[in-house]
C-alpha cells in the first residue's frame, strides 16, 4: 500500500517488513500500519519508544528487519547502518532531523540526490526495489515472508523470548521454516548444518583440542604446571558433564535467553550421534575430552558450580599424598605442608581414572566442554589463591616456601651455638628466609646441572654429594654421614643411612681402602 | 645442635628442589639436601653472628644477615 512504485504485487505488509532500506515508502506509508505490523511481530519484544519510531522512520523499518535490538549496542549498530544505507539508497526527500544536524557529507550526497532525482528515478527504483523486490518477491513466494527475514535477522540478534521450549518437535526443526516465525528463528540460531557438522566432528575436534593447549601450557609453564592445568581442566570438566543443561555460549548470546532449551534438545541428539561416532573412532587423546574450540564463550563459567571445584581439588591433594608417602611413611604430619607440585605419575594416573569416567558417562556427554579452557583457567586462578604463599620457580613450576617456623628455629639453634643471645627478630628471620630462599635456587640450579650432566633427568645421591663436595663440606676427613649425625635429629639419620648406605660408602670407601694400605703397609 | 623436636617438612624441601631444578628428586636426597641448608643456616648466622659483633650490634640482626648473605651463599655454590 506504501509503496506503489516499488512493489504493486507484493502484500504490503510483507514488503514493508522485508525492505529495510526503502525510505521512499514511509513518505507514502501511513505510520498506523507499520506499527501495527510491528505489533503483530513482535509484541514484547520491540523495547523501542514510540517516539523513537515515529521521529525516524527507518528506525521503524529497520524494525522489521532485526525486529529485537536488544541490547542498546545492537539498537545503536541498526540504525547506523540504516542510517548508511539510506543514504545511499535513498536521495530521500525528506531526513531524519538527526542525520540533518550531524552528517555534513550526506548532505551534500543528498543535495546531489535531489538534484538528479527528476532525472534519474530509475536508478532509484531499481535501486531500492531491487533491495525490497527481491524481498517481496520471496515474500510472494511464500506466505510467510516474515519467517524467512526473521531467520536472517537471527544472525544478528535474538530477542525473541517467546520461544515455545517443549513443543519443539526434534525433526521438524530444520523442515518447517515456513510455520511460525519463531521456528525458524531457532533454527538460525542453531545453524542447523553447522551444527551437526561440529558435532560429528567434535570426535575429531576433541583430540585437537585436547591436547593442543596442554602443548601449549606446557611450553609456556614447565612440564609439572602444565600436569596440574590439565588434571584440573578433566576435573573441571568432569564437573562440567553435571551442568549438561546449558547450551552452548554462541547459543546463549543469540538467544536473549528463550532459546535455550529448545537448543539443548537439538544438542543432546546431536551429541548422541557425536558420541556414537566418538567410540567407533575410538580415543586418541587421553580423555577424550573436548576442549572447545578456544572462542568458546566464557559465560559458562558462571554455571560452573563451585562444589565442584573443591571436590576435584581435594582428590588431587590426596593423590599427592601418596605419592611422597613412599618414601615418608613416617613423616604422616608433614601432609599439611603438601601442596602444589604434582608428578607425572599423578596425572597418569588421573588420567586413566577420568577416561573411565568418561567412557560411563559418555552419554551424558555435552557440548559444555567448549568451555573447558576457560575453566582451566579459573580453576588454575582458584589453586593460585588458595596457596597464597605459593611462588614460581624459574622453571614456572610452583613450589612453597619452607616454614618460618622451621626456619626460625634453626637460626635460633646456630645463633645459641655461636655465641649470639637474644632472640631472632621478624626481619632478621625474613632476611635469614629470604637468604634461604636464594640458597635453595642456587643449590637446585647446580642440582640440576649435575643430573643434567650424568644425562640424568633425577637428582640423585651423587649429585648433592658432589655439590658438598664442591662446597668444602665433606672431604676425606668429614662424611656425609658424620655431618648428618652432628647435625640431623636421630630419625633422619636413620632415614639416611637405612634406605642407602650410599652416601656413607662413597665417601668412606676411600678413605677404608686407604687404611687397609696403611695396614699393609705397616 | 640437633634442631628440635619435629623434623623438618620434607615433603617441602623436596618440593622447593624439584621446582628449582625441574628435575626429580630421588628418594632421601632430600634428606642430605637438607643437611646441605641446615649447613648453610649454621655458616649464615654465624657470619652473621661475627658481623654484628663487628659493628657493635646486639644478638643477629637483619642487616648483618644481608650483608652476609651474597658470601655464604658464593661460598655455597656447588
Amino acid at each position: 500500500m506504501a509503496d506503489d512504485t516499488t512493489t504493486p504485487s507484493a502484500p504490503p505488509p510483507r514488503q514493508i517488513t522485508i525492505t529495510t532500506p526503502s525510505r521512499r515508502a514511509y513518505s507514502a506509508d501511513p505510520p498506523t500500519t507499520t506499527s501495527l505490523r510491528r505489533s503483530l511481530r513482535t509484541p514484547g519484544s520491540n523495547p523501542r519508544p514510540p517516539g523513537l519510531s515515529a521521529s525516524g522512520r527507518k528506525n521503524q523499518n529497520n524494525n522489521n528487519n532485526p525486529p529485537t535490538a536488544t541490547t542498546p549496542h545492537g539498537r545503536a549498530a541498526i540504525r547506523a547502518l540504516d542510517s548508511r544505507r539510506a543514504a545511499i539508497f535513498t536521495p530521500g526527500r525528506r531526513r531524519s532531523l538527526r542525520d540533518l544536524q550531524r552528517e555534513t557529507p550526506r548532505d551534500l550526497l543528498r543535495a546531489l540526490s535531489r538534484n538528479l532525482a527528476p532525472k534519474t528515478e530509475a536508478v532509484h527504483t531499481s535501486s531500492s526495489p531491487g533491495g525490497g523486490g527481491v524481498a517481496k518477491s520471496e515474500g510472494g513466494d511464500e506466505q510467510v515472508g516474515t519467517g524467512t527475514f526473521l531467520g536472517g535477522d537471527d544472525w544478528e540478534e535474538e530477542g525473541l523470548l517467546r520461544v515455545p521450549r517443549m513443543s519443539l518437535p526434534i525433526d521438524e526443526d530444520d523442515d518447517d521454516e515456513e510455520g511460525d516465525w519463531p521456528r525458524p528463528h531457532r533454527s538460525a540460531g542453531l545453524e542447523d548444518e553447522n551444527l551437526t557438522v561440529q558435532s560429528v566432528e567434535f570426535g575429531r575436534r576433541d583430540r585437537a583440542f585436547s591436547e593442543q593447549p596442554r602443548r601449549r601450557r606446557s611450553s609456556m609453564a614447565g612440564l609439572r604446571m602444565s600436569d596440574v592445568y590439565g588434571q584440573l581442566q578433566l576435573d573441571e570438566d568432569g564437573g562440567g558433564r553435571d551442568s549438561v543443561g546449558f547450551p552452548p555460549l554462541h547459543a546463549i548470546d543469540e538467544d536473549a535467553g528463550g532459546g535455550m532449551d529448545v537448543d539443548d534438545y537439538t544438542y543432546e541428539r546431536l551429541e548422541v550421534e557425536a558420541m556414537d561416532a566418538r567410540r567407533e573412532t575410538g580415543r586418541e587423546s587421553d580423555f577424550g575430552l573436548v576442549v572447545a574450540p578456544p572462542e568458546g564463550n566464557d559465560t559458562t563459567v558462571i554455571f560452573q558450580p563451585e562444589v565442584a571445584d573443591e571436590e576435584e581439588e581435594a582428590p588431587l591433594e590426596l593423590d599427592d599424598e601418596p605419592f611422597g608417602m613412599e618414601e615418608e611413611e613416617s613423616h604422616v604430619h608433614f601432609a599439611d605442608d603438601v601442596v602444589g607440585g604434582q608428578d607425572e605419575e599423578e596425572q597418569e594416573h588421573d588420567g586413566g581414572e577420568l577416561d573411565e569416567e568418561v567412557e560411563e558417562e559418555a552419554a551424558e556427554f555435552t557440548m559444555e566442554v567448549d568451555s573447558a579452557t576457560a575453566k582451566n583457567a579459573a580453576a588454575a586462578a582458584k589453586v593460585r589463591k588458595k596457596k597464597a604463599g605459593v611462588k614460581v620457580s624459574r622453571h614456572g613450576i610452583q613450589y612453597p616456601s619452607l616454614p618460618p617456623a622451621v626456619v626460625k628455629r634453626l637460626a635460633q639453634t646456630f645463633a645459641k651455638t655461636s655465641g649470639v643471645k637474644g632472640k631472632i627478630s621478624p626481619d632478621t628471620l625474613a632476611a635469614i628466609m629470604q637468604a634461604s630462599e636464594w640458597f635453595f635456587e642456587q643449590l637446585g640450579d647446580d642440582l640440576q646441572a649435575y643430573a643434567k650432566h650424568a644425562g640424568r633427568k633425577t637428582i640423585d645421591e651423587s649429585d648433592i654429594l658432589q655439590v658438598m663436595r664442591r662446597q668444602r663440606q665433606i672431604n676425606s676427613s668429614t662424611t656425609p654421614f658424620s655431618l648428618a649425625q652432628r647435625y640431623l635429629p636421630r630419625e633422619l639419620l636413620q632415614e639416611l643411612r637405612m634406605p642407602p648406605p650410599a652416601p656413607a660408602k662413597k665417601s668412606r670407601a676411600p678413605r677404608a681402602r686407604a687404611n687397609d694400605d696403611d695396614e699393609e703397609v705397616t | 645442635m640437633a634442631p628440635g623436636q619435629k623434623l623438618y617438612p620434607r615433603a617441602t624441601v623436596k618440593k622447593i628442589v624439584k621446582a628449582h631444578s625441574n628435575c626429580n628428586v630421588s628418594k632421601n636426597v632430600d634428606v642430605t639436601i637438607f643437611l646441605d641448608y641446615v649447613l648453610f643456616m649454621q655458616s649464615l648466622v654465624k657470619e652473621a653472628a661475627i658481623e654484628s659483633k663487628n659493628g657493635g650490634e646486639r644478638g643477629v640482626t637483619a642487616r648483618s644477615v644481608r650483608k652476609v648473605t651474597a658470601d655464604t651463599l658464593a661460598k655455597f655454590k656447588g
